[in-house]
């Protein structure tokens, strides 16, 4: 969203004080290892983010943004350690100028802070991976699986994703754990009323006839039939003397508690399953910290780079040590996770027949009120609570392991007189006088309308809970739907754009490159094509320079993914280093063609490299910057190559002819170099690659010459009058500036062979420079926008065009 | 929010308006819940769906 027109830098990392001024546009920084390239990408990682993503994470040891941030002699002074970024809003052009200080990194200062500006600053503070280093690069490709995912998804921007369907499964789950309670109450309560009117089944024309039994005593209306909203015991009269008792009933209820506590052998299978596996718990205390932990060596495990444990620090003999350690933690984990989900299936069933015992005591116990045992009442309901804590423990491994023994004696807990109260409650209801038939009825409705009532409610729960688990199980469908048909659709366009990317980079060899990414349960495999002799992983059989090539290409595919049209600006950390000689110009190709409009920011050593990226048109020439070495009381010695012509006449303007002298010749040993290249001159072959300059000197004026009567005779041969005027000019040119070199020829000759200036005055050398320039220009693409050298596309023997990067020259060369 | 997750939240509200299976209620109260930066907590859910789900228990 935004790009960089300037970068100034001050006492931050092994910067004393810098000045870039990009404009905008590409641009490579060229120098040796530790110059100080990577001082700037620091620095613009810390302006736009607030954060050096190389001093945060694994394996930075100790080093932090807040200590080492600044120059080592301004260490106690992060407030002078400050980047500020000159920048323009990609869409509407506003500039600003954004400053961030290492003594307040999570706060910048931004002028004018108009509302897009500020937008697009925040927006560039949430992408730290608009900076990538080649550590970065290689973990997308080479990581193993459940790290690449990681990584897929935090530089995508997943987690939230998955984040969100956790949440929606924890409450499925959660809907789950209480429809399955008010199932449990569902049929405490059913029992209730089946008990109650004494019936097997509870059959609506079974419960119509025995409540119209009573109804037909009472003489009242009798039921057409019975629903779940049918009051039972409509125009039923309170007696004046209290509610009475329904002795049969009463019976019953604790002939059920009394026959539950004597056979109960779903309880007894289930809590000896339990206590059996919770013995397995015990005997080994480590299963329940490998439960524990088990999340954090599953996160861990993916995150081993080397001998130092990333979860704790400490350092092991070595990796694989390390490794099998964790991968040894996982596997007695699994082990656990099988254990505990026995222990969780036998816990439920353990409490759901506490709650039907629980039902049972809930029905009984108001017996013992009628019968005036008011202590036994008090004992039944200490039990039921008693009852209901055991349950609540069986609810998690902690608690768990305190009901243990529990499980083993007497899951019920029976209270050791219960036997006998229940026996004596028997007798009692037993000894309750007859009562007239009327009442008899008149209070088995009432007691009918209430269980009645009840279950109506506890159906009414369930029904509600249904609704929700249903409604649960709706949504996190739908969620699942709708994530996973996202990221297919993301992982196949991601796949798609990294094979094209790939393959436009390695056309010559590998044409035919397909890669694979397979999300499945939190992670993310990566096959390529290898030769097309089958699917491997990239580290398998692919070159390291390929296997960068694959990162950055992924990488690439990833953030044009994710950023969309808001990718502008993207800063590589000496990542393009290693992509094989051969594919230099093609990867440039890439980047300028399906990236036009981002601006790219790029360091290297390889001084030939960042000359192809010239040549290639993806920088252009006035945006190399050369670091030329670095001190620590200075900090990097820089340059920039900028237009070096600009340079060498303010040195003829302080009369510094050696000074001037000297940069032409390095200048056109850059440049001669490169053209060679371009152009497919032949020189002499030298296994250091050093090149005189004479000799790329006359083998690039040869091959130029060679190719211009190519395209002459191919203009002729396709009888292209435009063509044919267009080599002319091109020759014309060519001949006025081989004829300025004859004119200057002593002085040339004496800059090329001798290097020998020391006597020159600029009188002498005006002439010389602009020669040169001159000669140079022959090669260089007229277009302001372009500047990039000219270049030969086919084969030496099967050229095709004479060409530009931007493509305002195009001679064709091939005859008809 | 960033683009991928917004779009698949978008994506998952729109679903959940034109469902039969979830009830106008809950897809806005989860509409409102899953925008915010914090998500709710599992519980909260829970209770948006037995709120939302279902007759109303007398």
């Amino acid at each position: 969203m935004i790009q960089l027109l300037a970068i100034r830098i001050d006492e931050f990392r092994g910067i004393r004080e810098l000045d870039l001024s990009p404009d905008c546009r590409s641009v490579v920084i060229l120098g040796p290892n530790g110059s100080g390239k990577s001082g700037v990408v620091d620095a613009i990682d810390f302006a736009l983010t607030g954060n050096v993503s190389r001093l945060s994470g694994e394996g930075t040891g100790g080093v932090s943004l807040a200590k080492h941030g600044p120059h080592v002699h301004r260490r106690d002074d992060p407030a002078a350690a400050k980047v500020t970024l000159t920048i323009r809003h990609a869409v509407n052009g506003q500039t600003g100028t954004l400053s961030r200080c290492v003594k307040t990194p999570g706060q910048f200062t931004l002028e004018p802070e108009t509302p897009e500006l500020l937008e697009a600053v925040t927006w560039a503070s949430l992408h730290p991976e608009l900076t990538l280093s080649r550590r970065e690069v290689v973990k997308y490709v080479n990581a193993e699986p459940g790290k690449r995912a990681q990584e897929v998804q935090a530089l995508l921007k997943l987690e939230r994703i998955d984040e969100t369907r956790r949440l929606l499964k924890s409450a499925l789950s959660k809907t789950s754990s209480e429809l399955k309670g008010t199932g449990t109450a569902v049929k405490n309560a059913e029992d209730a009323v089946r008990r109650h009117l004494d019936l097997t089944e509870l059959l609506s024309e079974e419960i119509c006839g025995v409540i119209n039994g009573y109804r037909a005593t009472l003489g009242l209306d009798l039921l057409e039939a019975v629903i779940a909203d049918t009051k039972l015991a409509t125009g039923v009269q309170g007696a004046p003397g209290g509610r009475g008792y329904d002795k049969l009933s009463a019976l019953r209820d604790v002939d059920a508690l009394a026959a539950f506590i004597a056979e109960h052998p779903n309880l007894s299978a289930a809590a000896a399953e339990l206590a059996a596996a919770l013995d397995l718990l015990k005997a080994d205390p480590t299963i329940l910290d490998a439960l524990k932990h088990r999340h954090l060596v599953e996160v861990g495990l993916p995150l081993v780079a080397n001998a130092v444990c990333p979860l704790c620090d400490q350092t092991w003999q070595d990796v694989s040590e390390l490794r099998a350690h964790l991968e040894g933690k996982l596997a007695r984990s699994e082990a656990a996770a099988t254990l505990e989900g026995r222990i969780r299936k036998s816990a439920e069933e353990v409490a759901e027949e506490l709650q039907r015992l629980r039902g049972l005591i809930q029905t009984a116990q108001p017996h013992s009120v009628t019968v005036g045992r008011g202590g036994d009442h008090a004992a039944l309901l200490e039990w039921s609570n008693d009852l209901a804590a055991f349950e609540a423990n069986l609810g998690s491994l902690e608690t768990l392991a305190q009901v243990g023994s529990r499980l083993e004696t007497n899951p019920l807990g029976t209270p050791t007189t219960l036997t006998s109260t229940l026996s004596e409650l028997r007798v009692d209801i037993e000894a309750l006088p007859d009562q007239s038939t009327a009442e008899d009825a008149r209070i088995a409705l009432t007691i009918a309308e209430e269980r009645w009532s009840q279950l109506r409610q506890a159906r009414a729960s369930k029904a509600k809970a249904t609704a929700a688990r249903t409604t649960a199980d709706a949504v996190y469908q739908a969620y699942n739907e709708v994530a996973d048909s996202a990221l297919t659709k993301l992982y196949d366009s991601v796949e798609s754009n990294f094979s094209d990317y790939y393959r436009q980079i390695n056309a010559d060899d590998e044409a035919a490159f397909t890669a694979g990414l397979a999300p499945s349960a939190g992670k993310l495999d990566l096959e390529v094509d290898f030769y097309g002799l089958g699917m491997f992983p990239p580290m398998a059989y692919h070159s390291e320079g390929h296997q960068d090539g694959m990162g950055v290409c992924l990488y690439l595919a990833l953030i044009d993914q994710v950023l969309g049209e808001d990718f502008r600006v993207a800063v590589l950390d000496d990542v393009v280093t290693s992509v094989d000689t051969n594919h230099r110009r093609q990867f440039c190709n890439l980047l300028k063609e399906v990236f036009p409009g981002v601006q790219f920011i790029i360091t290297t050593h390889d001084e030939v490299w960042a000359r192809q990226m010239q040549s290639s048109g993806l920088i252009d020439r006035q945006s190399l910057v050369r670091f030329h070495g670095w001190s620590v009381e200075g900090g990097p010695l820089y340059g920039s190559a900028g237009d070096f012509w600009k340079q060498i006449e303010s040195d003829l303007d302080r009369d510094d002819v050696p000074s001037a002298a000297h940069k032409l010749r390095r200048n056109l040993e850059a440049s001669m170099a490169d053209i060679a290249e371009s152009l497919q001159a032949r020189v002499v072959y030298r296994p250091d690659n050093s090149h005189d300059l004479g000799a790329l000197f006359n083998a690039v004026k040869g091959r130029h010459g060679e190719l211009l009567k190519k395209a002459a005779s191919s203009a002729n041969s396709w009888s292209n009058e435009v063509a044919e005027q267009q080599v002319e000019s091109l020759k014309a040119d060519r001949t006025q500036a081989i004829q300025a070199q004859g004119d200057e020829n002593w002085a040339i000759n004496a800059l090329v062979h001798n290097n020998d200036w020391a006597t020159m005055t600029r009188a002498d050398f005006d002439p010389v420079v602009e020669t040169c320039k001159q000669f140079v220009d022959l090669f260089t693409c007229s277009s302001a926008e372009c500047e990039s050298w000219i270049y030969v596309s086919g084969t030496p023997g099967n050229e095709e065009a004479l060409r530009c990067s931007c493509g305002a020259l195009n001679v064709n060369l091939r005859q008809k | 929010m960033a683009g991928i997750e917004a779009d698949v939240i978008e994506a998952f509200l729109e679903r959940l308006k034109i469902s039969d299976a979830v009830p106008v209620l809950v897809a806005e109260k989860l509409s409102s819940a899953l925008a915010k930066e914090k998500l709710p907590k599992a519980d909260e859910i829970a209770e948006m769906y037995r709120e939302g789900s279902g007759d109303p228990i007398a």
